[in-house]
């Protein structure tokens, strides 16, 4: 490794404040920092500074995206086998779910990427690390079939218009993840709210019988009053075991509750993940829930009576609050308001979701706007703590 | 007797803690003063190279405030001024006569003392070089002559790292400490808050008479400012004063002897010393005189005066100033790790839980002055307001100077900010939040003195 680190140190001049390549410093700086720690000492007075930097802390949500991704790959694979009648054996399934899914985390990273170089090239400032997350987070919330080429449009969008246009990581105030999938929705709505979430790999006549396709969610919302909504589930097949276990059809990555809850420990063990946004989600969907199920009769909509199980282990509610809402840089900056955050979004996010059947899904909106409302939250919350301090004022 | 509980505190796990003995050094040659090192004052000088002083005899005074002198810790020639970039006065050394020669004033008693008039006590604590040691906060400046505080603040015990024990600074002084705090009745009209940490035994029962607040907390919880923050109830006090027992000992040792105190405990510490340990030596002396009788671990140091969270950087030559009491020595820099935020990093101290270190909570590791990471925006990550010992939201402040809004950030509890540096410590996007503060502080200063 000393001959690679004495590649970085014979090129370093040339990126320095007079080098010739001084622009591309950010560049530099990014394969350099994340090849070797930085060589910086302390200036300042204080003299000595915690191991944690942005590159760890973004380094940990990737990780506890993992079990997500791997099993995405799988169930990709999976459903795609099931509905085509082929073997269930785990290397082709695998296989399948790899030429599905590989392809567009490769399309999010690298148009991601490169749009980041370019701003930071442009702005003259460092590369976040944030993106390293979106790039991740990004290809889980789609499903396997959309287009390459609407990923990339989506990441550009995403990545531009979520958070450049606003000054860069740290200023942006949408979740640029789900400012890219919004996008894709709106913009492209047949493949992000369409029935059809799994690959095909046969034509559409050849599909074994009863597939459907359907994910949990379009059927629970298409169930007419007096049919039960539990009752329509489990004739399309699901089961509770299966969605928390999550070998459904869905979005890539975001099926599994157990993966999910997975990535959950290690962000609340290490402390990455906000424990006050996840408890309020929480706390705020299983509210609406009960709610629900208290006005519900046999005239409201069925989806209102599902039980609590099932709407916690459906759709992306638990990727959602785990890995979505949690984005510090995009959730209000006060602890206190994080709870009051993940609370407000878990009750949006189950009312979008139960009443309004044109979205099929809630979080990605309820999340969406929140983060616009952040600051909001964070500026009363404030306002009422320095009501409690002395103030210190000339 | 009061007790509170400083919330977000920190025992900086760094290793090199002096241990309680004392080494007692031999007097130097050459003994200097920093006035530089001292924070906000436009110091002007009182003497001239090769002119002869005595211990006590006025060296330099702050333009802004007159009665803010500082006198001379030795007998004998100023030796050489040294100035450093823009004329600022780096040092002042004075080669040590044989037998020195002293400013005598009057000693006082218990008695005498609270039969003096207020005014002869403060003109007293003038002429004697220690008004310039008492500070005004929010600025941690001397107070003007007619400035009454409305109270004073001290602090018993010292838990920055590293920085004299009090159960060695207490050793002998008792009585001077005592004669201190009824010196600085005589100058409030409120009262003498005195807090002691809840830890300290051996102290506390020497000093009880005068203890009214018992402090529970780390680093920096028995700072005068965090003391304040917690104890202040209307406005007034914002502009309290706020001392370390160390300082009230030399107020009593300066009215009890009637000289200018010149002996000091002072610490030697940090991961790079061999057997760190506290020292007994004299106002001024240099970093390599305080050195003498250590021996170091090999490698690039750095040498802080100060506590490693406030300190300021020096080289050999530095002397330390009156208002230094510790040296600390760390590795500078360190060797550069191949994927470093990919491993398991038992070895790296951090207050999350993202490395190893940081679930084993060891206590001690040896720190190096690596920043750790690269500069970045703000992430949100709420990190900083978890660490402040006076309940500030850092990053919001920091915001608030980025857009130049000095008036928001006053409101946000600016001058509340102690400057202990644990933001700064702990920041994940290596933001140099304490010296925003510091800065915007500074100017706020000079733009009210004027
Ligand atoms: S703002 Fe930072 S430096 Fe100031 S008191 Fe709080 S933690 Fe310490
Ligand atoms: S610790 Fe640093 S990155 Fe985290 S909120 Fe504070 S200023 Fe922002």
């Amino acid at each position: 490794m000393k001959f690679l680190n004495r590649i970085f140190e014979s090129i370093e001049p040339q990126f320095l404040k007079e080098g010739k390549y001084a622009k591309y410093y950010p560049l530099f700086e990014g394969f350099y920092s994340l090849c070797f720690s930085p060589k910086d000492v302390t200036k300042s007075k204080v003299h000595v500074r915690d191991a944690l930097d942005t590159k760890r802390f973004m380094t940990i949500v990737i990780i506890s995206l993992l079990p997500c991704l791997l099993f995405g790959i799988f169930n990709t694979g999976y459903q795609a086998h099931l509905a085509a009648g082929r073997s269930l054996d785990l290397v082709p399934v695998l296989l399948t779910g790899l030429i599905e899914v590989l392809p567009l985390v490769i399309i999010s990273y690298s148009v991601g990427l490169f749009w980041e170089f370019l701003s930071a090239v442009i702005r003259g400032h460092e590369i976040n690390e944030g993106f390293l997350v979106t790039g991740m987070l990004y290809p889980l919330v789609l499903p396997s079939t959309i287009p390459l080429w609407q990923a990339a449009v989506g990441i550009t969008f995403g990545v531009i218009v979520g958070k450049e246009v606003f000054g860069g990581s740290g200023r942006n105030f949408l979740n640029p993840a789900l400012t890219a999938r919004a996008f894709l929705f709106f913009s492209y709505p047949s493949y992000m709210s369409g029935d059809v979430w799994t690959s095909l790999l046969v034509s559409k006549d050849q599909l074994v019988d009863g597939f459907s396709g359907a994910s949990a969610l379009a059927i629970a919302a298409a169930t007419q009053a007096p049919q039960s909504a539990l009752v329509a589930l489990q004739d399309a097949g699901y089961t509770l075991q299966n969605l928390v276990l999550g070998l459904v059809p869905g979005s890539i990555g975001e099926t599994s509750v157990l993966c999910v809850a997975l990535g959950a420990l290690i962000l609340l063990v290490t402390g990455v993940g906000s424990w006050r946004t996840m408890l309020g989600c929480v706390i705020g969907a299983v509210a609406t829930v009960s709610l629900f199920q208290f006005f519900a009769t046999d005239q409201t909509i069925p989806f209102l009576n599902l039980p609590l199980s099932w709407q916690l282990s459906m759709g992306s509610f638990a990727f959602a609050i785990v890995f979505m809402a949690t984005d510090p840089v995009s959730s209000p900056s006060l602890n206190s308001s994080r709870f009051i955050y993940g609370i407000l979004i878990g009750c949006l996010g189950m009312l979008i979701r139960v009443i309004n059947p044109a979205y099929p899904e809630g979080w990605m909106l309820a999340i969406l706007l929140m983060n616009v409302f952040a600051p909001l939250i964070d500026h009363v919350v404030y306002q009422r703590g320095l009501k409690r301090r002395v103030p210190n004022v000339i | 007797m009061k007790k509170f509980n400083v919330q977000n505190t920190y025992q900086l796990p760094i290793s090199g803690k002096p241990s309680t003995q004392v080494n007692v050094l031999a007097d130097p040659d050459v003994i200097s003063v920093s006035p530089e090192s001292l924070s906000l004052i436009k110091p002007k000088l009182l003497k001239k190279q090769g002119e002869k002083v005595q211990i006590g005899t006025p060296l330099f005074f702050d333009k802004r405030n007159p009665d803010a002198i500082w006198v001379s810790p030795a007998a004998g020639v100023i030796k050489e001024i040294v100035y450093g970039p823009r004329r600022v006065i780096l040092r002042v050394d004075i080669e040590r006569d044989k037998k020195e020669a002293v400013v005598q004033h009057e000693t006082l008693d218990d008695a005498a003392l609270v039969a003096m008039e207020r005014e002869a006590l403060v003109d007293r604590l003038i002429q004697g070089g220690l008004w310039s040691s008492l500070m005004v906060y929010p600025f941690k400046v001397a107070p003007k002559k007619e400035v009454v505080p409305h109270n004073i603040y001290v602090t018993v015990d010292q838990d920055d790292p590293f920085l004299p024990e009090s159960d060695v600074y207490f050793d002998g002084q008792t009585e001077a400490f005592l004669l201190g705090v009824t010196a600085l009745k005589k100058l409030t009209t409120g009262q003498v808050f005195v807090g002691v940490s809840n830890e300290n035994q051996v102290v506390y029962p020497k000093v009880s008479s005068v203890v009214t607040h018992i402090i529970e907390g780390a680093y920096p919880a028995n700072d005068p400012g965090v003391f304040i923050y917690h104890n202040k109830t209307d406005q007034k006090d914002n502009s309290a004063w706020g001392l370390r027992a160390q300082d009230v000992i030399r107020l009593g040792q300066f009215l009890s002897t009637g000289t200018y105190p010149i002996d000091r405990i002072y610490t030697v510490g940090g991961p790079m010393v061999k057997s760190p340990c506290h020292v007994k030596s004299r106002e001024g002396v240099s970093v390599e005189h305080l050195l003498s009788g250590f021996s170091l671990t090999k490698g690039k140091t750095r040498f802080i005066l100060g506590g490693i969270l406030t300190g300021r950087q020096a080289d050999k030559a530095s002397a330390l100033s009156v208002r230094e009491y510790g040296l600390n020595v760390l590795q500078e820099g360190q060797e550069q790790t191949f994927l470093s935020f990919m491993r398991l990093g038992a070895e790296r101290s951090t207050v999350s839980r993202t490395y190893l270190g940081g679930v084993m909570q060891k206590a001690a590791y040896a720190m190096s002055t690596v920043v750790n990471g690269g500069h970045r925006a703000c992430i949100s990550c709420s990190a900083c307001p978890e660490m402040c010992p006076v309940g500030l939201y850092p990053q919001l402040i920091m915001k608030s100077l980025h857009a130049n809004e000095m008036e928001e950030a006053v409101q946000q509890g600016l001058l509340d900010c102690v400057d202990c540096g644990l933001c700064t410590y702990v920041c994940p996007s290596k933001i140099e939040l304490g010296s925003d503060f510091e800065t915007a502080k500074k100017s706020l200063f000079e733009a009210l003195e004027q």
